[in-house]
């Protein structure tokens, strides 16, 4: 049923009068994977997701959520789905158990099922001791488990959360993480937006990144930062004179300098040769270059995503 | 009692989800609880008063409060309230969280408006003890208290609908217009509807049967109201929900009843059953043609008579113009039934599909591919009837009775109402005639590739996997 993936998304399109926010997605994604979806503001991330949920039409393009086409089926595919927005209104005069009571109802729970079910999701998002609290009083991180509370309801296979960790403080943002881990581990499909690359990495199987409307790129956290990795960064340290690194590196043949700072500077080796590597720095120590520290740096995931921002851009 | 026991433990579950939402908001909402008790001091100020002044001839401070009250609460401020908290729940996306659960557009609005109907009961009921006691204090007609009642109830229905309507609209253009309208339709009507239930309340106290009139009147507010939440969930309801099928056939359904089974010449079904079809042929016409299957299976299902019947009831303005064509030929009979003149009907005849499709064509004309159909067609409609105002300005300065007729078709409908003469009028109507054609013309011509697009969407519809 889902051969291309639980999420299939080919070709979308999506044009607001002159804007075309979305030009030709195309992506798929495995049953039970956890994918990141990354994007400036701006770049189409909401737009896309709007559609996969059956919010709204594509100008063209096909969108199949287990297997369902979400735009000629949508009653269907919205089944099978939970949404989490970007921003989440509340209502005025209504409990947090009277608000996902009301879901529950509306979703077709019945009676004891439905405060069985009830019971449940606030249980599993901690909600509780705050069951009698009114919405308009909630915390922008209760309110962010309530939201995912709603979302849990259907007990859908795929979760499409639209920048589900935005504005929440760092506790809060790592109990939503728990949150998330615990939804993977159970099966859920999770489909989830955020323009901070850290803030998904650690979550999930792979990312998927949106620029101007087109993918640009599409697969494991390592794989972004792989054309990096084959020529690796090393940062130096020493005591005194950083300037002399500078004429030292002039003179090798297989390292070039990135960046020079008032403490030392950042070199590059030609390739990831552990040998190349041991040789420079003993070459270091014997010419009388007073190295204090030197190690490995990683390049981070936002500035993997911003060379491969600007590749795609120059090509 | 084991039965009504369990029935009771399974009311909420039966009821709506969104008016069992709305009833707990609502009556927890200050302008209920604080107005409610506010109610009941001023409900007490106006029988004290009824004791202690004596009313003058031409003004009851007493009367004047006790109704002034019931009005503002009921007419004014909770439609307002139903208005405000649509609005708010469509700025702050809420609702469209409700539309991927299986509450459809109509449910949420139908939930809606009766939560605020349940509270104008609500505070009707609590005041019948005051109207009792004014009867009792003296020089009150407790049948037209009663009648006043249950006209302020259909008021209030009428106006909350419509305002649940301005603000499923959202647009500032189309409120401004509602607000107009509000302001001077809802008294005339509801004065329409006094004078239309005050008579047979009356002779229904004096054990006559009740005049079919006055239930015509409170149908009419009724099918006025269903019309307008219809309109209401179908501008905030998701593309694949078609409510072109539900506008439409409600129309023709107001039409059909008017016609055979409300008394002949009822102005109150006269005027609603022509005010709707007129407002669903445009309403139909301003719709986007869209090629959802979803829209399509329950009529390719059917076979070739489903989508014969489709083409009258799919979304979007080809299939719009096919129903209006329809819809106001059977106008044309109905109103030819009321004994109008050939001449009249002739007139009329020509007018309506003009007055309809005019600004139609100058939409397809400017803006073919817009997404704002109404407020282009408004636009059109706008500037029509500004120009059929001048020129009746102008005819009546220039002569006393101007023998002219216009190919404008707002003008031409305004037109066929005064007197021409034959010599004039049968050019005017033929020139008039050759008009409409030509646009209907244009109109066929600009529509072929939306019919190609709505054909080969009902040939998916109809393909063994559409499940």
């Amino acid at each position: 049923m889902d051969a291309g993936g639980i999420i299939e998304v080919r070709d979308l399109r999506r044009t607001f009068g002159a804007i075309e926010a979305v030009r030709g997605v195309s992506f798929a994604v495995p049953r039970g994977q956890v994918v990141g979806f990354i994007g400036a503001n701006g770049a189409g991330k909401t737009t896309t997701m709007r559609m996969m949920v059956t919010l709204d039409v594509p100008d063209a393009g096909v969108i199949r959520i287990c297997g369902v086409d979400v735009v000629e089926r949508p009653h269907e595919a919205r089944r099978r789905i939970g949404w989490m927005p970007d921003s989440f209104g509340t209502y005025p005069h209504m409990a947090v158990w009277e608000y996902l009571d009301f879901f529950a109802r509306a979703l077709g729970y019945r009676g004891r099922e439905r405060r069985e079910r009830l019971a449940q999701v606030m249980e599993f998002t901690d909600l509780g001791p705050l069951a009698e609290q009114d919405m308009p009083t909630l915390s922008k991180g209760q309110a962010q488990r309530l939201c995912l509370g709603r979302t849990l309801l259907a007990d859908p296979e795929v979760l499409i959360l639209d920048e589900p960790a935005a504005g929440l403080d760092p506790k809060a943002r790592l109990e939503f993480k728990d949150l998330l881990r615990l939804l993977a581990d159970d099966g859920k499909t999770i489909f989830i937006s955020s323009h901070i690359l850290s803030e998904l990495a650690e979550v999930c199987d792979a990312l998927l990144f949106i620029d101007e409307g087109r993918i640009v790129h599409y697969g494991s956290p390592a794989s972004l930062a792989a054309p990096d990795g084959a020529r690796p960064l090393y940062a130096l340290e020493l005591a005194g004179a950083p300037e002399r690194l500078a004429e030292w590196v002039a003179t090798q043949p297989r390292v070039a300098l990135v960046e020079l700072h008032r403490r030392g500077g950042t070199i590059r080796f030609e390739a990831d040769d552990a040998e190349l590597i041991a040789a420079t720095l003993r070459r270091m120590v014997v010419d009388g270059l007073p190295v204090v520290d030197f190690h490995r740096q990683e390049a981070s995931l936002e500035d993997a995503f911003v060379r491969m921002l600007g590749k795609v851009k120059a090509a | 009692m084991i039965a009504l026991g369990s029935l009771a433990a399974t009311a909420g579950d039966r009821m709506s989800p969104i008016l069992v939402k709305e009833l707990r908001q609502g009556l927890r909402a200050t302008t209920f609880t604080g107005a409610f008790v506010l109610i009941h001091l001023v409900m007490i100020a106006s029988v004290l008063l009824a004791v202690g002044v004596t009313p003058s001839r031409y003004w009851d401070p007493a009367a004047s409060l006790f109704w002034g009250t019931i009005w503002l609460w009921s007419v004014i401020i909770l439609p307002a309230r139903a208005y405000g908290e649509l609005r708010r729940e469509l700025r702050d996306r809420t609702l469209e969280l409700t539309f991927l659960t299986r509450l459809t557009a109509w449910r949420t609005i139908q939930g809606k408006w009766l939560s605020v109907f349940l509270q104008t009961v609500l505070v009707i009921s609590a005041v019948l003890p005051y109207a009792v006691l004014r009867y009792f204090v003296g020089r009150v007609d407790l049948v037209m208290d009663m009648t006043g009642l249950a006209l302020v109830l259909l008021t209030s229905g009428v106006a909350t609908a419509l305002m649940l309507l301005a603000a499923a609209c959202q647009s500032w253009m189309l409120n401004i217009a509602f607000a107009v309208g509000a302001v001077f339709l809802l008294p005339w009507g509801a004065w329409g509807l006094l004078m239309a239930m005050s008579t047979p309340l009356r002779s229904l106290v004096g054990r006559s049967a009740m005049p079919l009139n006055g239930v015509a009147a409170v149908l009419a507010a009724v099918m006025t109201t269903g019309f307008l939440l219809e309109l209401a969930a179908s501008r905030i309801a998701p593309a694949a929900e078609n409510h072109a099928l539900r506008k439409r056939a409600l129309a023709l359904g107001a039409l059909l009843f008017a016609a055979f089974v409300a008394p002949s010449g009822d102005p109150g079904w006269m005027g609603a059953a022509s005010a709707v079809v007129l407002f669903t042929c445009m309403d139909a016409v301003c719709e986007r043609p869209l090629t959802l299957r979803t829209l399509y299976l329950p009529f390719a299902r059917r076979g070739a008579p489903g989508r014969l019947l489709g083409r009258l009831f799919y979304p979007g303005w080809p299939s719009g113009m096919l129903f209006t064509a329809v819809a106001l030929a059977g106008l044309a009979l109905y109103w030819s039934r009321l004994g109008m003149t050939p001449r009249a009907v002739h007139a009329i005849a020509l007018a309506l599909p003009a007055f309809v499709l005019f600004p139609l064509a100058i939409t397809q004309l400017l803006a073919p591919r817009t997404q704002r159909r109404w407020t282009w067609y408004g636009a059109a409609q706008l500037g029509g009837g500004f120009a059929a105002i001048l020129w009746l300005i102008m005819a009546s300065v220039v002569s006393r009775s101007p023998d002219v007729e216009c190919v404008c078709p707002t003008i031409a409908l305004l037109a066929s109402m005064r007197s021409t003469s034959a010599a004039v009028a049968a050019p005017c109507r033929s020139a008039n005639a050759l008009a409409l054609l030509a646009m209907v013309g244009f109109l066929c011509l600009h529509q072929r590739a939306a019919w190609r697009e709505l054909s080969a969407a009902e040939r998916r519809a109809a393909a063994p996997d559409a499940g």
